[in-house]
């Protein structure tokens, strides 16, 4: 029996959200770009693209806490039987 | 015949017992307090920007804002993941010092079924996480709002004309 919370799917879902929510920050600036409302460089594209790297950093951050969570499940489990007070 | 008799923990393992679950209780008083301070933090964020809107040369506050939202929705969650997580190490101590399952007749807390039960979904970790995920897609749709302003503008302008 486990005596804690699985974590791992919530911070799956982390992953795939700052993934997606880079991906959409890199490409939101390039439709109006192409029209020439809006410049890629200097600026607000920098911007733009700071925050989507920052959103990829934080995917990569929380895909790494999810292959740590599964091992530290899997270490807990293996601690957990053997008890103090087992006879 | 020999009767088993129930598992009593011993004054050194009574003691541990209290001390972790103290150490457990602070972590977790201090994940909501931490939270607290995240939605204050965002709150006087959109404070700022509802303040600004409608007045020329808003464009780089959607930006910055946003940017500055979107880093500190990531950084909530980081926290609360490690939050988390030393929640789940002080639980994982306690259910060691607590009898072993197969035991009868004893008062379990972080164990047993009814533990494993309460323990399930939706759980307080995935819960925690709804307000900083739903935060940040909002510091998101902030910082894509200078780029759709034209688009967004027929749109208010066709609802406008709808209204008229």
């Amino acid at each position: 029996m486990k005596s804690y919370e699985r974590m791992s799917p919530t911070t799956l879902f982390n992953a795939i959200f700052f993934c997606v929510a880079g991906v959409f920050i890199l490409i939101v600036p390039i439709p109006s770009a192409l029209k020439g409302e809006a410049s890629l460089w200097p600026w607000p594209g920098i911007l733009s693209f700071f925050a989507g790297f920052v959103a990829l950093g934080a995917s990569a951050f929380f895909f790494g806490a999810y292959r740590i969570e599964k091992r530290l499940e899997k270490e807990r489990e293996e601690n957990e039987a053997h008890s103090f007070t087992k006879k | 015949m020999d009767v088993p008799q129930p598992h009593k923990m011993t004054d050194d393992q009574k003691a541990m017992y209290t001390g972790i679950c103290m150490s457990r209780n602070t972590e977790v008083t201090l994940r909501w307090s931490r939270s607290q301070m995240f939605i204050a933090i965002n709150a006087v964020g959109f404070s700022f920007l509802a303040t600004q809107i409608g007045k020329p040369g808003i464009q780089p506050y959607y930006l910055i804002l946003g940017v500055a939202g979107l880093s500190l929705g990531f950084f909530w969650l980081a926290i609360n993941l490690k939050t988390q997580q030393w929640i789940d190490h002080w639980q994982s101590c306690l259910k060691t010092v607590e009898p072993p399952d197969k035991d009868l007749l004893v008062f379990r807390v972080f164990s047993g079924k009814s533990w494993e039960s309460i323990n399930s979904f939706p759980t307080f970790h995935l819960l925690l996480n709804v307000l900083p995920i739903a935060f940040t897609g909002l510091w998101i749709v902030t910082l894509s709002i200078p780029y759709y302003e034209g688009w967004i503008e027929s749109l208010s302008n066709l609802f406008k004309g709808g209204a008229q």
